[in-house]
């Protein structure tokens, strides 16, 4: 049963990492859509807060790998936003279309925050403009991009929280 | 006993989640505090290794983002390329205009002041133009009005700096013309009347015994001192019924349309009385004056900007 919930969260997750890794350059939108903190969200909700945080950390390693001038920093903020969500917990989010649109959009803002801290290239009215503006519209694209991700992916997720 | 259970399992999970928890953020924090040199290894050996597909196929991604954008551009170059080659084909036609002209002031040898034609946009100025020359440059009114091919009209009144010319369709126009071969003479005047017939001339009073074939040409006569003698002014298209015994009447198609007129010579009163039927006789003289200013003009460009990657042609005979 384990295995079968497992199976179904880890290709959505592998779904959702070719998307960020394909779609999004293609895109080539300012505010892009994170489809990697769609994907860690999704999943954090429906697993426990340590099995999260882990995922969170390998999630930001991989976004890491592709941004060396800021290795790490990536891996903290999805750790620690993970392991939030996670404890926030499933049962309030889970299946609902405008709360996971809100989380998610909390979500992409509080990676960012935490992210462009960490990060500490950018400072003052370029900080300020990045989160204002294109961490918010980033996160518009991103919540709205999760919804549709879950409309999708409904069958799944529900299939393995039943099994679990 | 099965609640007490259930408590210690769950603090079991809390502490494993609080270890697995300390563990990714201690990863993350040592992953931040590696020197870029380790760092850089890391993210290299990473990339080589598991997130390889990944990065294959975000550049994948990252060329097909390529494609779109170079299409994007393609189809932009494609619709200027398409503007430009509308747009050489009037300027062609002007240059061509421009060349006649150039043409024609040669083989006038002076005696002219070249001007811009300006045509009146308003209801009733239809049928003149303004012209950028006056007084100072020698116009006078009457003062004959032509182009390339042939008759445009005559100044109707003059300024220091400007004219207005009124040009043969104009209800008030009138020339004096005869036939190239001198054996017909006439007054030509716009034929008026509706639709396409608005853009021809008549020719009235040829003598009854002298009579034109179609096809004829019809040149100025130089009587009334406004025209000189031998400018062009159209070719017999047909015969028009005549009201008087004596005398035929001819369709004329003109030799200039005025809309055509942008630039214009306009000649000066000492030229009134010429002769000037071996300027427009002469086109083999004509061809080879365009042709050599042409040549200069085509050779003079490439001397001043020679193309990058081209052989330069030396064997120009303007050169």
């Amino acid at each position: 049963m384990k295995f079968a919930r497992a199976t179904g969260l880890a290709v959505i997750f592998l779904v959702l990492l070719c998307l960020h890794f394909w779609l999004r350059p293609v895109l080539g939108w300012r505010a892009g859509i994170d489809f990697l903190v769609i994907a860690v969200l999704l999943i954090a909700v429906r697993v426990r807060p340590g099995t999260a945080a882990l995922i969170g950390c390998a999630a930001g390693l991989i976004a890491d790998a592709m941004v060396p001038a800021s290795f790490g920093a990536a891996s903290l903020a999805m750790t620690l936003v993970a392991g939030f969500a996670s404890w926030l917990k499933s049962t309030f989010f889970a299946d609902n279309l405008a709360l996971t649109a809100i989380f998610l959009f909390a979500g992409k803002l509080a990676f960012d925050f935490a992210f462009l801290l960490l990060e500490g290239r950018l400072g003052g009215t370029a900080l300020l403009s990045q989160l204002i503006i294109w961490s918010t519209l980033a996160g518009f694209t991103t919540a709205i991009a999760g919804v549709i991700t879950l409309l999708v992916f409904r069958p799944l997720l529900r299939t393995a929280r039943e099994l679990a | 006993m099965a609640v007490g259970r259930s408590s210690r399992g769950d603090q079991n999970d809390a502490r494993v989640d609080g270890v697995l928890l300390a563990v990714a953020i201690l990863v993350a924090i040592v992953a931040m505090a590696l020197p870029a040199s380790r760092s850089d290894e890391m993210a290299a050996n990473l990339r080589s290794t598991i997130l390889a597909p990944l990065v294959s196929l975000q550049e994948k991604a990252e060329h097909t983002r390529r494609v779109f954008a170079a299409n994007d551009s393609a189809t932009l170059t494609t619709d200027s390329l398409v503007l430009r080659a509308l747009d050489a084909e009037r300027l062609a036609s002007e240059n061509a205009r421009l060349r006649d002209m150039l043409g024609l002031g040669a083989r006038l040898r002076g005696g002219f002041v070249s001007a811009e034609a300006l045509h009146g946009p308003e209801l009733g100025e239809e049928h003149t133009l303004v012209l950028n020359v006056g007084t100072t440059a020698g116009v006078r009114t009457f003062s004959a009005v032509i182009a390339a091919g042939g008759i445009v009209g005559y100044v109707s009144s003059v300024s220091g700096e400007s004219s207005v010319a009124i040009v043969w369709p104009h209800p008030d126009f009138r020339v004096s013309a005869m036939a190239d071969s001198g054996a017909a003479a006439g007054i030509v005047s716009a034929y008026g009347g509706d639709g396409a017939s608005r853009s021809l001339m008549q020719l009235r009073g040829v003598p009854y015994r002298t009579p034109l074939e179609i096809g004829a040409r019809i040149i100025s006569s130089g009587i009334g001192g406004t025209f000189p003698r031998g400018i062009p002014i159209g070719t017999v298209l047909d015969t028009l019924p005549s009201d008087q015994g004596w005398a035929r009447n001819y369709l004329v198609m003109p030799a200039v349309h005025p809309a055509d007129a942008n630039a214009v010579l306009v000649l000066l009163r000492d030229r009134a009385r010429a002769d000037l039927r071996s300027v427009w006789a002469e086109p083999a003289a004509a061809a080879s004056v365009t042709q050599r200013a042409v040549r200069a003009g085509d050779s003079l460009s490439r001397a001043v900007a020679p193309p990058p990657n081209t052989v330069r042609d030396t064997g120009g005979t303007g050169r």
